[in-house]
C-alpha cells in the first residue's frame, strides 16, 4: 500500500510538472546553443544607448533589456525606452524597442529582421509597430500571476528548445526564431 | 541655558519612577517626587519624560475647530499660532526652470537641548538667482516651550547656515550624549556637532562634508558594523551644472503630458550613494566602494530608511529612488552591502514596473513582527505598500490593503504612525506636484494637494480617511519633507511638514481615542547612545508591537527617535524586549503605560540572542 502510494504521488507531481505553464523561472532549454541575454549583458555595443521613433530619439534603458543570442550569433534584443518626450497616444503603445538580426514569429505571427517599436496595451494587446508608429499587428497577450517578483523586461527561455518569453512586468508573448 | 520647568539641567531626567511634572512650581514639586521615586524603584532601568499639563494643550486648543462627530480624527495646522513661521525658500514660486527648483527640504523632530521635550529643525533652499550677503534665507531651530508654542533658536544654536539644503537626520555620533545633526545640500553637506544645545560645523574635519559638486538628499545614522560608533548614510540624487542643464522642453525629457517643463531626473546622470564609516575621535572615512555601496541599480535617490528586514541583527537600509529601482541594501556583516531589492521584491511594483520613489517610511502594520516598507511615488501612479513575507521576501499588497485607489497625488513624506493609539500603525503621506504648470495648463494633477490619511483597520488593510481627519489634512500644499513626534510628550502624535515656498505646517489632532501608550527612549552604553538599529518589542494586551530605532526615513527628514507604542485597551505592559545593536538582548518589566520611558542597556534582565547571528 506505502509504495502504490508512493507511485501515485510521484505520478500526480509528474503530472503537474508537465501541466505547469512555463514561466519566468523556467531554464535554458538544453538542445541548441541559443543564449538568452540578461540586461547585464547588453551593453551599448550592442544596443544603441538612445534610438529612433517617430520623428525622434529617446534614451534606452539598458538596465531593463533581455534577448536572445541565438546559435549562429545572431541577435534578438528588446530595451524599455523612455517615451515621455511623445504624445500620450503614442506613449501609450510605445513603451520597448526590438532590434532583431533575424526573422521572428510573435505569438505565431512572422515579423522580418529589423528594428520596431512594440507595446502591451490596457486591453492585454501586445502590438508591434514600424519607425512611424504604424501598427503592424497585435496579438493577445498573457499575464503571469505565478511570477514571484516582476520586472520591467526580461526575455527568458520557454517550455520547448528554441521557445522564449517576453516579459513586461508579468505580461509576456511566446517569441521564436522564424524558419 | 535657561532653566525650563521639567528640565534637568544637562542631561534627561536620571533614571527614576513615575512621576508627572506640572507646569508651575515644577522643580521641587518634581524633586520631591523623584526622590520618593527613586527610593521605591532603586536600580530600575526607567525614567519618564515630562509631560504636558492637560489644561494648555494644544490638541484641546485645535479642537476650537470642532472634531466631526465620531471621526478618528481631527488634524488641525496650527503653525503659525505657535511660532512655526520660517518661509520657506526653494526655487522659482510659478515656474521651475531646472529640477534642482522642485525638491524640497526635509524636517527633524529632536530634542537638541535634552530638556525631554521635541525640538523642531527645518531646512531651507535657495533660488537660482541667490541672495545678496546676509539675506539669504537660512535653516530654522524652533525650541519647544512646552505650552504649545515654539520659539526661533536659530541664531543662539548656531545653525544659521544657508543655501541649498535638503535633508536631515539627527544622531549622537560621538556618544556624548547630545544629538548631533547633519544636513545634506546641493554642495557640501554639514555636519554640527551639539554641545550642550550649542552646534559647531565640523563636516570638513570629520571627513563628511563630501565633493561640494554632489546632490545630497537623503540621509540617516545607522552603526553598520555594530561597533557602537553611528555611521553614516548619504543619498545622493543627479549630477546637476546649472551652467549645462538643459532648459524646459528642449528635449524628449523635458516634456511632460505636451507640456514643457523642466528636464529630468531621465536624461541626467545620476550620483552615487555614500557611506562613511565612524571612525571614532570625530573623524569618518568614505566607504563607499569597500562597502559596495556603489553596486546597485538604483540612482536618483532620496530617502533612506533603515531595517533589520531579515531579523539577523545587522541594519539593512532602504532607499527609495526616483524612475529607477529601489534599493534594499543587506548587510553582509562584514562590512560590505549587497542590493537585494530585486530578489526581496521590493525593487519594482508588483506589475514590475519602475516607479519614482520619493519617501519610505518602515513599520510592522500586520502584527507579524517583521518591518514592512511603505513608499510614495510620482502622480499616475499609487504608493506601495511591501509586506515583508519573511525569508527575505516581500510582497506589494497595495491594492489589496486600499492604498491603491488614488493616482492623481505625487507623495513625499510619509510615515506609519499610530494616531489614535489603537495599537496598529496608520500611514499619513503629504503630497504637492513638482511641475507648477499643472495648474496652468490643466494636467490632472494640482500643484497644491491635499495629505492623506489612512487608518489601520487591525486586519492588514487600511481605509482612507483624509475627508474627517480635518483641515489639517484636506487643506492643499505642495509639501515635501515630514515628520512625526508626540511633541508634548501627552500620547498624541502631531505632524511637521515642510512646504514648498511657503510657511510649515504644524498639524495637530484634537480628537483623544481612549487608548493607552507608551514611548521608548533608548540609552546605549555599549551600543551607540541613541540605540539606533535597536529592535524593540513591547508584549502587551496578548500581542508584541515591533520597531526599530531609526535615524532617517519619511522625506529626507527625521522623526522622534523615542518609539511610540499605541496600546489600545491594554492598561499594563506585559514586558518590553529590546535587542540592542551590539547584539545584546533584554527584558524590561514593570513597565508603566501612557508615558515615555528611558531604557539603558545594561539594566534590564538578560535573555537569549534569538534571531540574531
Amino acid at each position: 500500500m506505502r509504495m502504490r502510494a508512493m507511485f501515485t504521488a510521484l505520478f500526480v507531481l509528474v503530472m503537474i510538472g508537465s501541466l505547469r505553464a512555463p514561466s519566468a523561472t523556467a531554464q535554458t532549454p538544453k538542445a541548441g546553443q541559443d543564449t538568452v541575454l540578461k540586461a547585464a549583458e547588453i551593453t551599448p555595443a550592442l544596443f544603441p544607448d538612445k534610438v529612433f521613433f517617430r520623428g525622434k530619439t529617446a534614451a534606452s534603458q539598458l538596465r531593463n533589456a533581455g534577448g536572445v543570442k541565438f546559435a549562429d550569433g545572431m541577435y534578438f534584443l528588446a530595451a524599455l525606452v523612455d517615451n515621455s518626450g511623445y504624445s500620450t497616444a503614442i506613449k501609450e503603445k510605445y513603451q520597448a524597442y526590438i532590434l532583431s538580426e533575424v526573422a521572428l514569429e510573435i505569438g505565431g505571427t512572422k515579423l522580418p529582421a529589423g528594428a520596431y517599436g512594440i507595446g502591451w496595451l490596457k486591453d492585454g494587446k501586445f502590438v508591434v509597430m514600424d519607425l512611424g508608429a504604424h501598427d503592424i499587428f497585435s496579438i493577445d497577450s498573457r499575464h503571469d500571476d505565478g511570477m514571484r517578483h516582476a520586472v520591467p523586461l526580461q526575455v527568458v527561455a520557454g517550455a520547448t528548445p528554441g521557445s522564449y518569453l517576453l516579459y513586461s512586468g508579468r505580461e509576456c508573448v511566446d517569441v521564436k526564431r522564424a524558419n | 541655558m535657561r532653566s525650563r520647568p521639567g528640565a534637568i539641567r544637562g542631561k534627561r531626567i536620571a533614571p527614576v519612577g513615575i512621576f508627572a511634572f506640572s507646569r508651575r512650581g515644577g522643580e521641587t514639586r518634581a524633586l520631591i517626587l523623584l526622590l520618593a521615586a527613586g527610593a521605591l524603584l532603586t536600580g530600575s532601568a526607567l525614567a519618564q519624560a515630562p509631560t504636558k499639563s492637560a489644561e494648555h494643550s494644544p490638541q484641546e486648543t485645535a479642537a476650537a475647530a470642532g472634531a466631526p462627530a465620531k471621526s478618528l480624527a481631527n488634524f488641525t495646522d496650527i503653525a503659525k499660532k505657535a511660532g512655526l513661521t520660517m518661509q520657506n525658500v526653494f526655487g522659482g514660486v510659478d515656474s521651475k526652470k531646472f529640477i534642482i527648483e522642485t525638491t524640497g527640504t526635509g524636517v527633524a523632530i529632536f530634542d537638541y537641548d535634552n530638556d525631554g521635550w521635541p525640538d523642531i529643525f527645518l531646512v531651507n533652499g535657495s533660488t537660482l538667482e541667490g541672495f545678496a550677503p546676509g539675506k539669504a534665507p537660512t535653516n530654522h531651530l524652533y525650541h519647544n516651550n512646552h505650552d504649545g508654542t515654539f520659539t526661533d533658536v536659530t541664531a543662539q544654536a548656531g545653525l544659521g547656515a544657508s543655501g541649498w539644503g535638503q535633508g536631515v537626520c539627527v544622531g549622537d555620533y560621538d556618544n556624548d550624549g547630545w544629538e548631533d545633526l547633519y544636513v545634506t545640500y546641493y554642495g557640501k553637506n554639514r555636519l554640527y556637532h551639539n554641545d550642550h544645545g550649542k552646534f559647531t560645523e565640523v563636516s570638513a574635519a570629520a571627513g563628511v562634508a563630501g565633493t561640494g559638486k554632489a546632490w545630497g538628499t537623503g540621509c540617516a545614522f545607522i552603526d553598520y558594523n555594530r561597533d557602537g560608533k553611528l555611521d553614516l548614510m548619504v543619498a545622493n540624487y543627479v549630477d546637476f551644472n546649472p551652467a549645462t542643464a538643459q532648459a524646459p522642453g528642449s528635449g524628449s525629457n523635458c516634456m511632460w503630458k505636451g507640456t514643457p517643463v523642466m528636464c529630468g531626473p531621465r536624461g541626467l546622470v545620476g550620483s552615487e550613494n555614500i557611506l562613511y564609516q565612524n571612525l571614532g575621535g570625530g573623524k569618518f572615512r568614505e566607504v563607499t566602494k569597500a562597502a559596495h555601496i556603489d553596486k546597485t541599480n538604483g540612482k536618483f535617490c532620496f530617502s533612506v530608511a533603515t531595517l533589520d528586514y531579515d531579523d539577523d541583527g545587522w541594519p539593512d537600509m532602504f532607499v527609495a529612488c526616483d524612475s529607477q529601482p529601489s534599493i534594499l541594501y543587506h548587510n553582509n556583516q562584514d562590512g560590505t552591502f549587497t542590493d537585494q531589492a530585486l530578489t526581496a521584491g521590493v525593487a519594482f511594483n508588483e506589475d514590475g514596473r519602475e516607479q519614482a520613489g520619493m519617501g519610505a517610511t518602515v513599520g510592522e502594520y500586520n502584527g507579524d513582527g517583521r518591518p514592512d516598507i511603505f513608499k510614495t511615488n510620482f502622480s499616475e501612479d499609487t504608493p506601495t505598500l511591501y509586506r515583508n513575507d519573511g525569508g527575505g521576501e516581500f510582497t506589494d499588497v497595495t491594492r489589496g490593503a486600499g492604498l491603491g485607489k488614488h493616482m492623481q497625488y505625487l507623495g513625499w513624506g510619509t510615515m506609519f504612525f499610530d494616531f489614535d493609539n489603537d495599537g496598529w500603525l496608520d500611514i499619513v503621506m503629504v503630497n504637492g506636484h513638482v511641475y507648477p504648470e499643472v495648474d496652468k495648463f490643466h494636467l490632472g494633477s494640482d500643484y497644491d494637494e491635499s495629505r492623506l490619511l489612512y487608518h489601520n483597520n487591525g486586519d492588514a488593510t487600511f481605509t482612507e480617511i483624509t475627508a474627517e481627519a480635518g483641515p489639517g489634512i484636506t487643506t492643499p500644499a505642495a509639501s515635501r519633507g515630514m515628520a512625526v513626534g508626540d511633541l508634548w510628550n501627552d500620547g498624541q502624535l502631531s505632524i511637521v511638514t515642510n512646504n514648498m515656498n511657503q510657511t510649515p505646517s504644524l498639524l495637530v489632532n484634537s480628537v483623544r481615542a481612549p487608548n493607552h501608550w507608551v514611548a521608548l527612549r533608548l540609552i546605549g552604553t555599549k551600543s551607540n547612545r541613541d540605540g539606533i538599529g535597536a529592535k524593540i518589542t513591547v508584549h502587551a494586551g496578548g500581542r508584541d508591537r515591533v520597531d526599530e530605532v531609526r535615524s532617517g526615513s519619511s522625506y529626507i527628514s527625521q522623526n522622534d527617535l523615542r518609539v511610540h507604542f499605541g496600546l489600545g485597551a491594554a492598561t499594563r505592559i506585559d514586558y518590553v524586549e529590546v535587542r540592542w545593536p551590539n547584539g545584546l538582548v533584554e527584558r524590561f518589566e514593570n513597565v508603566p503605560v501612557d508615558g515615555i520611558r528611558t531604557l539603558t542597556e545594561g539594566s534590564g534582565q538578560p535573555r537569549p540572542a534569538a534571531g540574531s547571528k
